[in-house]
């Protein structure tokens, strides 16, 4: 994820966009593949659902994790680069 | 109980061909270990004893071999070593010599051997072939006469001789008797004294014969005498007519030979008259080719005196061209320096003329220099005078450009201006070049990415920290270390709570700091205050407000380099007037 030709001060705007709409997308995803799990494997039981949801939202957080803070990730190397305008 | 029982000998049962599986029998053949182990010892001994020797051995004669030897056998090297101070040693390399030496004989003496054992069977071959000759002759075996020959045996044939003496015995053998008196035989009286006599005494015992009355042998005496007398007679005949014939022919030879002799002095003395005669010739000869190499001689001395002569008279006329050319060169010498001579005196009189009449004609030319000079020098300065009015007009055409807003590119401009700065004319003075030299570098430490992309206006920068100030309020509360998004999230929420301060508010922390920011950008335009409190942010807040930073330099950047130019070029421009 290069942030190339984004004014500065809109840096955490934007990671703040790409982080809700990885949330929302991955939270909808483990609650959509929960549902159908517990409707076809799991005899309707509700608790397949919590866990994928769950799951989903730690995903989510875990990436915004990476985003916010890139250099948390081990053997992660930052290179000098050219300013551009 | 039954069923435990039963089950118990039912795994008996079962464990017991195993058992029987692991017995050894005794008709197996039990290998001997102990006899081949000891062969098989002795054999790689010895064969890696032969290798060793072999391969110290090659090591010795073959170069190649030499290297892999030491490299790769244990203990080569040391071996090599030792044997190479062996061969050096003296002892050793008598000993070997005498070796060479006892090999050498032995040779030679069984090669003698052999020579004398091949004679040796020729000659007991010979002898056996002898001895079956002499048996093959004692037995009277037909062999041929080639065959005996080579065998030289001792049976020459023996010759019956007719010898006188032989008859001896024969002559009064069967002697018929009569009773005729025998005639007494005459003989011919012949030089020889002994035969005459003889023949007296052959006659002399016939008749004695006769006389004592044995007629029978004196016939047989007489014809026996007489034959015998007969002979003896003819014989000495015969020698007489040979030693006639033999005589004859001496005195013959002696004629021959005095003829012989004549012939040969009368040769001599021929060979001696032309003997004479040739020498005489010869010295004539002699005397002959004398006079005629003198003359020739004579001839060829006239002739070299010619020679010389003609020689003579070609090196005198040489050496009178070369004296005629050296008087000749010196006369042409002598003119051109006359001629100079002139030439320098005219000229002395032209200008003694120029120096009187002539002279007015350089001051006007002196003045024309002088006119020159000050043209030259209007020139030059109107040439700077319109390089300044340009520089000026370049200046404020980059600045309007600059400022015009929105990132208007103004790279046009600066290359015009780098064109106008650039140090061309030589007759500038050195004010001038310096100023146009600090134009250009200015000029030219304005890089061409910022020309390109243009600068912010003031304005744009002004709004732009509106945006800013928020963003970074919104992030002041992130820690710089061990934040993580749960922070990011208390930071907006807990910054919603703050305070906002205004105007110029003394203090360190971001908030007292976005405040005087603001203050110097709306109240005083001053943007490099402005900056400058922007830029002593930390962390994150410095982070997102690094863009506007940037470009705020930029601009400043770009003001500075203006003001320069536009000072220089005024400067300039004022230095015409």
């Amino acid at each position: 994820m290069v942030d190339s030709k984004v004014p500065s001060e809109d840096l955490l705007s934007h990671k703040w966009d790409r982080v809700i709409s990885n949330f929302v997308v991955k939270t909808g995803l483990g609650l959509s593949a929960g549902i159908v799990a517990s409707a076809l494997l799991f005899k309707k039981r509700s608790w397949p659902i919590a866990i994928t949801t769950g799951w989903g939202f730690g995903v989510a957080y875990a990436d915004a994790q990476r985003i916010f803070h890139p250099h948390h990730v081990p053997g992660v190397q930052f290179e000098k680069k050219k300013p551009v305008v | 109980m039954l069923a435990s029982a039963l089950t118990r000998a039912g795994t008996r049962a079962v464990s017991r061909p195993a058992a029987r599986a692991s017995r050894h029998y005794a008709t197996e053949v039990a290998k001997p270990k102990k006899g081949s182990l000891g062969k098989k010892i002795v054999w790689t001994t010895a064969l890696v004893g032969t290798a060793y020797a072999g391969a110290t051995y090659e090591a010795l004669n073959n170069e190649a071999f030499h290297d892999t030897y030491t490299t790769y056998v244990p203990g080569g090297e040391q071996l090599l070593d030792a044997i190479d101070d062996a061969m050096h040693d003296k002892q050793v390399k008598e000993n070997i010599e005498k070796a060479v030496a006892i090999k050498q004989k032995a040779q030679e003496y069984s090669v003698t051997l052999k020579n004398y054992a091949g004679k040796a069977k020729d000659t007991t071959m010979d002898l056996y072939e002898l001895a079956t000759d002499t048996v093959n002759q004692l037995t009277g075996n037909d062999q041929d006469d080639s065959q005996t020959t080579s065998a030289g045996g001792p049976a020459p044939t023996s010759r019956k001789t007719k010898r006188l003496g032989g008859r001896r015995g024969g002559i009064f053998a069967n002697v018929i008797e009569t009773d005729e008196a025998a005639v007494i035989p005459q003989f011919a009286t012949i030089g020889e004294s002994t035969i005459d006599e003889l023949a007296k005494t052959v006659q002399d015992l016939v008749k004695m014969l006769n006389d004592a009355g044995l007629k029978g042998h004196a016939k047989r005496m007489a014809d026996y005498g007489a034959y015998e007398i007969e002979r003896l007679q003819t014989e000495y005949r015969n020698a007489q007519t040979e030693q006639n014939q033999v005589l004859k022919d001496t005195v013959a030879l002696a004629q021959t030979a005095e003829d012989v002799e004549k012939h040969i002095q009368d040769h001599t003395s021929e060979i001696d008259t032309k003997v004479s005669a040739a020498r005489q010739r010869s010295r004539d000869r002699v005397i002959e080719k004398e006079n005629k190499l003198k003359s020739e001689f004579s001839v060829e001395a006239l002739e070299m005196q010619k020679e010389m002569n003609a020689i003579a008279t070609k090196e005198l006329n040489g050496q009178r061209n070369a004296f005629m050319n050296e008087l000749s060169a010196e006369l042409k010498e002598r003119a051109t320096e006359i001629q100079r001579q002139f030439v320098r005196e005219v000229r002395q009189q032209v200008e003694t003329e120029r120096g009187g009449r002539l002279s007015r004609v350089d001051e006007v030319s002196v003045r024309q220099r002088v006119f020159e000079k000050l043209s030259y020098a209007n020139a030059e300065s109107l040439d700077d005078a319109r390089k300044a009015h340009q520089l000026t007009i370049a200046v404020d055409a980059l600045g309007r450009a600059a400022y015009a807003g929105n990132q208007k590119a103004f790279l046009d401009e600066l290359q015009a201006l780098l064109t106008i700065s650039a140090p061309g004319s030589p007759f500038a003075d050195l004010t001038e070049r310096r100023n146009d030299e600090l134009v250009q570098v200015i000029a030219s430490n304005i890089s061409e990415t910022v020309a390109r992309h243009g600068v912010d206006s003031m304005a744009q920068l002004v709004t732009r920290f509106v945006n800013v100030s928020t963003e970074v309020r919104r992030a002041s509360l992130i820690p710089e270390e061990g934040s993580s998004m749960v922070s990011h999230v208390i930071s907006i929420i807990m910054s919603k709570l703050m305070f906002k301060k205004e105007g110029l508010v003394p203090g360190d922390d971001l908030e007292a700091r976005l405040a005087r920011a603001e203050y110097y950008l709306h109240k005083e335009n001053d943007l490099e205050s402005a900056a400058r409190e922007v830029n002593q942010l930390k962390g994150w807040p410095k982070h997102l407000a690094a863009d506007w930073l940037d470009a705020a330099r930029r601009h400043l950047e770009i003001k500075q380099a203006l003001e320069v130019m536009r000072t220089q070029a005024m400067l300039g421009s004022m230095q015409q007037l």
